[in-house]
This record gives C-alpha cells, structure tokens and sequence, in this order.
C-alpha cells in the first residue's frame, strides 16, 4: 500500500460554467433591450425571438449532423447570445427570412465549420451580421423613427408587417415609420457638404448623441458595467475599445470640430457600447492575453472609427471586431508572457 | 484518368492554387467557363511549347526562358480573345493577362514540361487543363445560382447570339446573396466544394473498406 499523500496544487474550481457567464451575458442585456423597446417599440423583441428561436434549430440541426450530444451543447447557451447579439445589431424591420439567412451564416458557416465553440477565429453574430450587410443594403438600412420625434412612431402591427411580410402595413407607409439613424443621417449629410453644428441641430440627434440611441448606449453601458463587477469580461477590452475610439475621435474633432463630430457622439451612437461590452469581449474570439486584450480592443476603436468616418457603410463596429479577430493569432503570439528564464 | 483529374487529383482542388481567375472571374457560368478554356488553352500551349525546347533550354536561364514563352503565348491568346469576343474581354480586363503568371502553370511548366517529352506534357496539359475547366465552372455556375438566380446568363457573349436570352432563370432572378459574387464568396464556394469532393472521397474509402 502506497502511503503517500497527494496533495494538490491550490486550484479550486469557482464554479463558473459556460452557461452560467452566457446566462449573466443575457442578464446584462435587459437594460439594453428595455430601453430600446421604450424608444423603437415592439419590434427588437420580436426580432430576439426570432433569431434566438432560428439560432437554436439551427444549432441543434448542427450538432446533430456532427454526431454531439445536443442536449448538453445545446444547454451551454452560446446560440442563445449570439441570436441576442444578432437582433440587436440589425435593425428591428429585418425581414424573418434575412434573419434566417443571417443566423444560418453564423451558426453554420461561422461556428460550426471552424469546430463549434471555443474554435471559431470569428464572432459568429458578427459574421452573420456582415454577411446579410453585404448582400441586402437595402433592407439593413431601414431604421425605425424615434418615439417622440417623428409623426407616427412603428406599432406592434407595423413591425409584424415588416418582419413577416416584407411590406409596411396598411395604415402605415414606409415613409412614415422609417427614418436614418443618427449614424446614416451624420454619414449622408457630411456627404452633401453639411457642417457637424448643422447637422446636430436636427432633433434626430437628441440631447448629446442621437434620440433613443444614447440612452440605449446608457443602458449597455450600465449592462456592460454589471458584468465588469460580475467579473464576465475582463476590463482591458472595453476600457482600450472606447479609448481607441475617444481619442481617434478627440484628435479629428480637434482638428476640424465642423467635419469631424465629437466623441461624445461617437461614443452614444450605434452599437459602441454593445460592441464594446459584449461583442469585442466574446471570450472565444478576443486576444486572450492582457496586454493583448489591450491591442485587439484598441485596434477595433481606431478601425470602427476609420469605417464610420471614411469607410461606405454608416456603422463599423462590426467589420472592425471581424478584422481585429483575424488579428488575434498574432497579438497572442507577440504578447504571450515569458516563461521564467527564457530569452527575450 | 479524366476522372481522376476531375475529383482526385484536380490540380485546383489538390494544391489551392491559381486561384487568381477563380476569385476574380468566376462570378457566372459562362465566365467561369471562359477563363477556364483560355487558361487550358494557355497551358496546353505554353506546356507543349517548352517541352518541345527543352533540350535548347540552359538549365540556368530557365526561368526567363519559361516566362518569355508563357508571356508571348497570353499575349497572342489575349489578342485573339479581343478580336472574337471584345466585351468578355473588356469585363475579364486583367486577368487575361495575368494567366501568363499563373502560379499553376509556372509550377507545371518548371516541374514537368522541362523534364518529359511532348506527347506526354501533351496528354497532361490537357487532362490538367480539363479539371481547371471543371472547378472553374463548377464554382460559376454556384456563384451564379446563389448570387443573381440564374443560370447561362449571357451566353451569347461566347457563343453568339443564337443562345441570346436563354438564361435559365429561378425565384424572379436578380435578387441573391451578392456577397457570393464578391471575393470573398468565390472563396467560401470553393470551399463548400472540396469539403463536398472530400465526403464523397471519404464515403467512396469506406465503401471499398466495407468491401
């Protein structure tokens, strides 16, 4: 009989599981998704049932093709936000079958052919995101108008129309219950030579940032901040994220505060704060080491501020977390830690 | 042996390269299947050409030797190509050209057209030149289905007006995925393409394994 005792190293496992943190993830979006119900109406949630629903069937065919076992994968909830992710970065109007095609993108071609979780180089929301950008421009930049500030704000039936049937409804024309985001509104009127005090005087962009919008920045900033505390995400990736875009922004407005807007509008327009506390930090797909963190949050500010700015498309948080994911393998490589003796 | 070519062994589909007309061209059917003859024709040319002067060939100078023959060759395809079908050329600009460079056919030419007689170079630049027919089309004619509906689009632009407006058409045309018709598609289609050649591979080992 072997009397030595084996004492393990002091690692105790705090119970964190994959379902949990994606739990917390989904927790933290509530402020995010009430707020723009308030503002934008019904449509978002329909838009989260829908893709959350696409996501899991689509999930669950997968794993079933790859011979996994679908009830424990399936439990991981890792589809759950990324069908979260994707309804909130498209615009509530998206027709279902975009958001089928969309989801499909992302789960199939974006996870699952990479290996599923924990293997795929990029967010699976985001790929899907861009992937349905790029092939209907047209649907993706129809926003709905504020609450508050235009005529007719779109109701339950108005969404259901859009989204199911690809037509506005009978009581509503388009014109009526759609308009440019503050982002696409910024974008077309620079290009017609407007200056940025002129452009802000529209009612479109509300009391610092954009009607609606800055308050659900607010609210996923409040989000954001909770799953900080909660200890979900590391703080490198939206400190260095909205650092890069602070001061890309500063030094422009600095420079020509009449082409270039402020970085308080920067900061409260479109998806920055969604992109900066739940996108960029998706574990799986961000640098996984601290300064690297670093690096890869900061590059995705400078790139979504370049492709807001000078790039074809109003938005650029998605393009830049999809660029800055490809860029990870080397910002490991480069900042991995020394091991103790090794030469520089 | 043809058949091998096509799956096993396609030259596209065994080493991923020349992939430059692939992804540029290859956005319909009939492009694709344009590209893909003038770069067989090209290779067949080029191959037989340098085979024939290999034993004039220094082993040293082989490299500007090779390119001035590949050069000289693309450049009498191209202008023969401008004089019969001048709007696919305009539209294929170039990347009719660049077949001269076409890593593919620099490799054959270097690897076996300076080494192997001209019957045989003959024979291998055909078959080879076949599978680069096939895969080129193959991921036109994807492209093209998901990108704009349709099939044959424009076909009388390589076969005359007799096949004008014979597109085969499918949900209305004109509204698909354009992204397929970007760069990136042309690579996310080829890659749905070997990863199918490869299950029918692999299902095809484990029936003659079960046997």
């Amino acid at each position: 009989m072997n009397n030595t005792n084996i004492i393990n190293s002091l690692h105790k496992h705090d119970g964190s599981t994959v379902a949990g943190v994606m739990l917390r993830v989904c927790i933290a979006m509530i402020p995010g998704l009430l707020c723009y119900i308030w503002y934008f109406g019904w449509g978002i949630l329909i838009q989260c049932l829908l893709a959350v629903g696409f996501a899991l069937a689509i999930e669950c065919l997968m794993l079933r093709q790859r011979r996994k076992q679908i009830t424990l994968f399936l439990k991981d909830g890792s589809a759950i936000v990324t069908g979260l992710l994707f309804a909130f970065t498209v615009t509530p109007f998206t027709p279902w079958w975009i958001t089928l095609i969309g989801i499909t993108f992302a789960i199939v071609f974006a996870k699952h052919l990479y290996g599923g979780l924990g293997y795929n180089p990029f967010n699976p929301a985001m790929a899907g995101y861009v992937f349905v950008l790029l092939c209907f421009p047209a649907q993706m930049n129809l926003w709905p108008s504020v609450s508050g500030l235009a005529d007719v704000a779109p109701g339950m039936v108005d969404y259901m129309s859009m989204i199911f049937l690809a037509q506005p409804s009978a009581s509503n024309p388009i014109d009526a219950i759609s308009g440019a985001s503050p982002l696409n509104h910024m974008m077309s009127q620079l290009g017609l030579m407007a200056m940025v005090s002129e452009i802000q005087a529209d009612p479109l962009y509300g009391d610092f940032a954009g009607a609606g919008w800055e308050w659900i920045n607010m609210a996923f900033l409040l989000g954001g901040t909770a799953l900080l505390f909660m200890r979900v995400i590391h703080w490198q990736i939206p400190v260095a994220m909205l650092a890069g875009i602070f001061i890309a922004s500063l030094l422009f407005n600095l420079y020509d505060s009449e082409i270039y807007a402020s970085p308080l509008f920067h900061l409260f327009a479109g998806g920055t704060m969604l992109g900066a506390f739940f996108i960029a930090t998706d574990p799986v797909t961000a640098s996984t080491t601290p300064r690297g963190r670093l690096i890869y949050a900061a590059l995705i500010g400078v790139l979504a501020y370049t492709i807001r700015v000078w790039g074809g498309y109003p938005d650029g948080i998605a393009f830049a977390v999809l660029i800055a994911n490809a860029t990870v393998p080397l910002i490991d490589r480069y900042t991995r830690p020394r091991v103790l003796g090794e030469n520089q | 042996m043809i058949r091998a070519r096509l799956l096993q062994n396609n030259p596209v589909l065994l080493h991923i390269a020349g992939l430059c007309p692939l992804i540029a061209v290859s956005v319909t059917l009939i492009k694709g299947l344009a590209i893909g003859l003038l770069t067989m024709l090209a290779l067949i040319l080029t191959m037989c050409t340098v085979s024939a002067f290999r034993h004039f060939t220094p082993l040293r100078v082989r490299l500007p030797i090779i390119l001035l023959i590949s050069t000289t060759t693309v450049t009498i395809i191209y202008l023969l190509f401008q004089a019969f079908f001048y709007e696919l050329s305009v539209d294929f600009g170039i990347y009719i050209p660049l077949i001269a460079v076409n890593s593919l056919l620099l490799a054959r030419l270097e690897e076996f057209a300076l080494r192997q007689n001209v019957t045989t170079v003959l024979l291998d630049s055909i078959t080879c030149g076949i599978g680069i027919v096939f895969i080129i089309t193959l991921t036109g004619a994807f492209r093209e289905l998901l990108a704009y509906g349709s099939l044959f689009s424009q076909a009388d632009l390589l076969f005359g007006p007799a096949v004008q407006d014979r597109a085969l058409e499918f949900l209305g045309g004109g509204k698909g995925l354009s992204l397929v018709a970007m760069a990136p598609g042309a690579f996310i289609s080829l890659g749905l393409l070997i990863a199918a050649l490869n299950v029918r591979r692999d299902s095809g080992l484990e029936n003659r394994a079960r046997d």
